[in-house]
């Protein structure tokens, strides 16, 4: 019952920000999800530089190919590298060395490079194994730098494998999916963007004036409520031209309700909390009990409602997509992978399995950081 | 021969944090027929103790390590989950703190009442109704035939109190346990609850255990007590020589530092001032501190301080506050709540107003609206000569100075995410106030240092303190600004009585140095009488009494003050050796 | 409580007549009319007497008349690509297909999803905790267009004990119903036991045990009204959600419901089966959550006093 502080702790300074991290830190789900988020932010993000192909690039010599970590077929596989090396390949593969027979072969080999490939240099042998010689790969097709003969043996290089194969058209799904990727979180972020800054400025206002104008405004949404939102999405995308910026829109825009309801209630339990008219007593103005009293204790709530709207929104973008009304092809996203992977579900599994794993990896790991910050932050979320 | 016979009980929580010993060895005895008192304040582990005997630990974190509880020839600690089923509310009954939320919202108060007997196969369906109806006129529920086919939401708190009374005593258990079973009720509703479990218990013969922070409960109740303490028995004994001899420090402090009616200390004395705390190899070794009564003597020498009568500070006049009631968004005004309801008094500079009523009154109201965080709808507020009702934010703005309140919930009056240095320093930036932030970090740590706390702790955040270190910085807080006049709202009321008592023995010392006028709100009589000067009792938002504090009590002229200062338990020693004869 | 209803369904139709302006505006409002896609029809003489059987060489104000005036007697026009037949019709033929759907995933939702849910909260902290909750955060993360096609491939393709599309025997309503009630079952999971742990914290449970009841006495009569309230209440959001799941289920098992209807008119814009079905849709969704309301204050007394 000693009533005076601590003494020797009184240096100590704990926030109660520190504190969740500190939990969030202990619970491992939590790290682990925010872990595979980074992984998935960071290669979507350098996509461009690091995927092996062009996510249009076709190579209809490889049409839905199972995953294969390297590949010695008839491809025009090739990369820098110097003479040395490409002579020391062409001598391990022995035999298994194909032909280039005029240019009907070639414009077949021309299918399977893309644009980031044209001046870059690709060694060639002529039949009888004699060469090799540099050839120039341009949007026209090969030019010779030197003499090259009708027949040429094709010389395997360096292997740019289809990791985890090639779709019907032929196009590397690892590619594609890093790609959509990047529609999917950017989706994801943007429209949780949109659906923040509707929901917590409208919760906000209704919660911080109530009365009336909080009657008229969660009026308002109890209507929004009943409707078919689901629908209302797939009527905007159809109405408005289907490109990726209406479908934050849309999606954000139905997704505002339930981060509106939770702002306003925490504003409402906070006007009620002691400390909020203590600072009325003591004459704060009404900006810096907002900013100082008001926002920083509803912060906790609304990073978690954040965290775990997310998924509902990548969720409905696959969805989207899963229905054709989503991103177009060829742009691709997981929810359109999904989509062209169950039609030939049977014969090649792969192109479905893997865009669904990678979808729900990034669900788990989002619903993981958001129960896990839910626990940290010690939040409640009622959604009335 | 006692009815049950407790052994070197021992309850742990193993929590994250460590192992808390909430319970550590403790041994007493219920005789048949009597009422055991359990004393003891927040964490202390009366109700931890009571649980363990009913299995209502929570397992894990919690766990019994050791000892024994016989009743009856089976050991509760020991014997087989069911063999206790069958004990527990047919045998031994319970009822808890909190009427609100004890009884299940979704049955019937018929269907809960009638479940003990129906589960130890006690009676038929019909049976058990009438029998229940019966018990419900027993705890004196009127119209118990119809209303026992209530819900427990259309009943108050005194009356669910009412129903789990009956529903504990349907069975007629041998003993009952009862959890601090009026402290969340109001006053005069916890007399009458008293009093019905006084009827009830002799005239039953059941064996109690009453469970209670407040001695004045177990002065008016119990034949034995025990007296716990960071979850050991420090002392036990009858209850006469417990009040009148009480052998250990930390009863004794307990015993001096309530505020009584009948006590003329101008300072309370705290447990401190007789308990020594040593730490002894992790034990805590209780002592007494060997000058405690001659210090406690000394302190009585504070001389008051002098009022000027005619020297208004604040004068209320026929001050109302109504709140509208709407019952939709389309319809009207439903109803109009007259919260306050013209009420005038007046505020002599330098002396406390203690303003006294029952929960709803409109005590609360009237102090916010004086200070205009809510509207006044009518009535006139003149602070130092100027009138200020219904002024906005930009005209109190001069006036937040000189104006101060204390909440009662020093756990949510401070903002979670401010340090103390601040939470202090902030309303001094707004009201300009000290020149830069060095020189009001400076004016802090003074005011901490004022208010009996440690500099160093200007950095730390408030979840780190106790409720009574928090209240003490909401003082700080509020003086921040140098304040001629302070509204404490039930300022001491979620506090344990040690804590309690170095709180207002603050508030008074601040008083005197700073020759601060208080208005003093609270439910509680005895502490209102020992803070104020004047007094007001409110009742339907009017006043019906006021005038020198000391008078009303000595002769209230209204009947309902006259029940309000009745239905503080009594708790002197020629009161106790009366009743217990 | 009939005071209640009534209010409720007179306030349903100022909601629904906004949903019909609504969607009546957006999709006149937008480039490219039915006539307009894939074969543009090139004669203008026929086009315009299309346009003129249709109503829709009216001014747009006589047009939205004209179509309110025709919903006020449940009328919801000719569909334009169905040829020769009524929106009326085309959802009185498909929407008992896709309520059967409806109900039996509902049914899997609940079964699972109370069963999986009371199981986690009762053995709190336990392998029968992690596991059932483990398997409805998969439910939650796997999509139904990705869970579907998987049970396609496992049970029907692989296994072969099931069709993998069609719409005929009852055996038929398994899979589409797992697809769809999965997702579902896992969120219900997740709220009863949340729902449970909250109401078993309960000071009232206490007093239960007090009384001497025993553990699934304590359960079963005194948590489990509580614990399901938050159930209940989800039970509207998820009619909408198991509605829009139809579109995908739909087509993935290929059943002519109508889900796929809707999809299939909202690309062809046949403005009146759109129109229609969007009504009709909305119509069902106040509908259920007026029943949920309704079972939400029969299951709390203390809402029924207000």
């Amino acid at each position: 019952m000693n009533d005076l502080p601590s003494q020797g702790r009184a240096e100590s300074t704990s926030s109660l920000w520190r504190d969740a991290w500190i939990r969030l830190r202990r619970n491992r789900l939590a790290v682990f999800g925010a872990c595979i988020l980074v992984l998935m932010g960071g290669l979507s993000i350098i996509a461009p530089w690091i995927a092996p192909y062009g996510y249009e690039t076709q190579n209809l010599e490889l049409k839905a190919v199972p995953p294969q970590l390297s590949w010695n077929t008839m491809q025009a596989v090739y990369g820098r590298c110097t003479l040395e090396q490409a002579r020391t390949n062409a001598e391990q593969l022995g035999g298994a060395l194909g032909k280039i027979k005029n240019t009907q072969v070639a414009a077949k080999l021309h299918g399977t490079i893309d644009e980031r490939d044209y001046g870059e240099t690709m060694w060639v042998s002529d039949w009888q194994g004699a060469g090799p010689k540099r050839i120039e790969i341009s949007p026209d097709g090969f030019t010779p730098l030197d003499d090259a003969g009708d027949e040429a043996t094709f010389l395997y290089l360096h292997s740019r494998a289809h990791w985890l194969g090639t779709d019907e058209l032929g196009r590397d799904l690892f590619t594609r999916l890093l790609y959509g990727g990047r529609v999917s979180l950017m989706v994801g972020l943007c429209a949780t963007s949109v659906s923040l800054t509707i929901g917590v400025l409208f919760g906000a206002v209704a919660g911080y004036f109530g009365g009336r104008t909080d009657d008229l405004m969660m009026r308002f949404v109890d209507v929004l409520y009943a409707l078919p939102f689901t629908i209302f999405v797939i009527l905007l995308t159809v109405i408005f031209e289907r490109n990726i910026w209406n479908l934050f829109l849309a999606i954000g825009a139905v997704e505002w309700l339930t981060m509106s309801r939770i702002v306003r209630g925490q504003v409402l339990s906070l006007r009620q909390q002691e400390f909020i008219e203590a600072a009325i007593a003591l004459g704060l103005p009404r900006w810096r009990i907002i900013w100082r009293h008001i926002i920083p204790n509803c912060l906790g709530p609304v990073i978690v409602y954040t965290t775990l709207t997310i998924p509902v929104v990548m969720l409905l973008e696959a969805f989207l997509s899963f229905l054709g009304l989503g991103v177009q092809p060829p742009m691709s996203s997981w929810g359109l992978l999904i989509r062209d992977g169950s039609k030939v579900l049977e014969e090649f599994p792969w192109l479905m399995i893997f865009p669904g794993s990678v979808l729900a990896v990034t669900l788990f790991s989002l619903n993981f950081l958001g129960d896990g910050l839910r626990d940290a932050l010690d939040v409640r979320i009622s959604k009335d | 021969m006692a009815i049950l016979e407790v052994e070197n009980l021992k309850t742990w929580f193993h929590t994250r944090d460590g192992v808390v010993k909430a319970v550590d060895g403790i041994s007493f005895d219920l005789a048949p027929g009597k009422i055991l008192g359990i004393v003891g304040e927040s964490g202390s582990g009366k109700s931890v103790t009571v649980h363990s005997l009913m299995g209502l630990v929570p397992q894990p974190p919690g766990r019994i390590e050791d000892g024994s509880a016989h009743f009856d020839g089976s050991d509760l600690i020991r014997c087989a989950p069911r063999e206790l089923r069958a004990i527990r509310g047919k045998r031994i009954a319970m009822i808890f703190q909190d009427p609100m939320t004890s009884l299940n919202p979704y049955l019937r108060i018929s269907e809960q009442l009638i479940e003990p007997l129906l589960i130890h196969g006690l009676a038929e369906r019909e049976q058990a109704l009438k029998k229940a109806i019966a018990m419900l006129e027993k705890v004196g529920i009127r119209d118990a035939a119809e209303r026992i086919h209530s819900y427990p939401h259309e009943f108050s708190g005194g009356m669910r109190q009412r129903v789990m009374i009956a529903m504990a005593l349907i069975t007629d258990p041998e003993m009952l346990i009862a959890d601090e079973p009026t402290t969340a009720l109001d006053v005069t509703v916890q007399a009458q609850i008293l009093r019905l479990l006084k009827e009830l218990q002799a005239d039953l013969g059941v064996s109690v255990i009453f469970i209670t922070h407040d001695l004045g409960v177990i002065a008016e109740l119990a034949d034995r007590v025990v007296v716990m303490y960071r979850g050991h028995i420090v002392e036990q004994g009858d209850v006469l020589s417990i009040f009148d001899h009480p052998q250990h420090p930390y009863t004794k402090g307990l015993l001096a530092c309530r505020p009584r009616l009948e006590s003329t200390f101008k300072v309370l004395p705290t447990v401190s001032d007789y308990l020594d705390e040593m730490e002894v190899g992790g034990q805590v070794e209780l002592s007494e501190k060997p000058d405690a009564a001659a210090h406690i003597e000394s302190l009585q020498q504070v001389a008051d301080s002098e009022i000027d009568e005619n020297d208004m500070l604040l004068e209320v006049s026929g001050l109302q506050v109504h709140f509208s009631e709407r019952a939709g968004f389309f319809s009207g005004p439903k109803g109009l709540v007259k919260a306050v309801d013209g009420i005038s008094f007046t505020v002599p500079r330098g002396s406390t107003l203690g303003l006294v009523g029952e929960s709803g009154c409109g005590k609360t109201t009237t102090g916010r609206a004086i200070l205009n965080l809510v509207a006044p709808t009518e009535g006139s507020v003149q602070f130092d000569g100027q009138e200020i009702a219904g002024f906005d934010a930009a005209a109190m703005l001069p006036l937040r100075k000189r104006m101060q309140i204390i909440f009662q919930d020093p756990y949510s009056s401070l903002n979670p995410r401010l340090t103390i240095e601040q939470a202090l320093t902030e309303p001094m930036a707004v009201h300009g106030i000290g020149r830069h932030h060095a020189e009001r970090r400076d004016r802090a740590a003074a005011l901490l240092d004022e208010v009996g706390l440690d500099a160093r702790i200007l950095r730390r955040y408030p979840h780190e303190f106790s409720g009574g270190q928090r209240q003490r910085i909401c003082v700080a807080r509020a003086l921040s600004l140098e304040p001629e006049f302070i509204v404490c709202d039930e300022a001491v009321s979620a506090m344990d009585v040690s804590v309690q008592a170095q709180v207002l023995n603050l508030l008074k010392e601040l008083q005197l140095r700073r020759n601060l006028t208080y208005i003093f709100i609270s439910h509680d009589l005895s502490v209102v009488k020992f803070m104020a000067d004047t007094m007001a009792v409110m009742e339907g938002g009017r006043i019906i009494e006021q005038g020198n504090a000391e008078e009303i009590y000595a002769n209230p002229s209204e009947a309902y003050t006259r029940r309000l200062i009745d239905a503080i338990p009594r708790d002197s020693v020629s009161f106790i050796r009366e009743r217990v004869g | 409580m009939w005071k209640l209803i009534a209010f409720r369904l007179l306030k349903a139709i100022p909601v629904l007549l906004i949903v019909a302006t609504l969607t009546f505006f957006m999709l006149r409002l937008t480039k490219g009319g039915p006539f307009d896609q894939e074969k543009p029809i090139q004669d203008e003489a026929i086009r315009k007497q299309l346009l003129a059987h249709y109503g829709m060489d009216k001014p747009l104000s006589s047009q939205y008349l004209d179509f309110i005036k025709n919903l006020v007697q449940g009328d919801l026009g000719p569909s334009f690509k169905h040829q020769g037949r009524q929106v009326n019709e085309v959802i009185a033929e498909a929407f008992p297909r896709s309520a059967e759907l409806g109900l039996w995933s509902l049914a899997v939702a609940m079964a699972l999803g109370l069963a999986a849910g009371l199981i986690a909260s009762l053995k709190k902290n336990s392998f029968l905790d992690y596991c059932p909750m483990a398997l409805a955060m998969i439910g939650i993360c796997v999509p139904t267009f990705v869970m579907g096609p998987l049970l396609i491939l496992s049970f029907s393709l692989e296994l072969e004990w099931f069709n993998a599309s069609g719409w005929n025997s009852l055996k038929d309503r398994i899979l589409p119903a797992l697809t769809l009630g999965g997702a579902y079952a896992a969120y219900i999971a997740r709220l009863t036991r949340g729902g449970m742990l909250e109401v078993l914290s309960q000071d009232y449970i206490r007093t239960a045990h007090a009384k001497g009841a025993s553990p699934a006495r304590v359960i079963l009569h005194h948590g489990l009204r509580g614990g399901l309230l938050p159930v209940v209440a989800f039970l509207g959001p998820a009619a909408a959600g198991l509605l829009a799941g139809s579109f995908v289920v739909e087509t993935i098992f290929q059943i002519p419901g109508l889900g796929r209807h809707f999809v299939e008119a909202a690309f062809n814009r046949d403005y009146t089966m759109v129109t229609g079905t969007v009504l009709f849709f909305a119509t069902l969704i106040i509908l259920f959550n007026l029943i949920v309301d309704v079972v939400q204050i029969w299951l709390n007394p203390r809402l029924r006093s207000t």
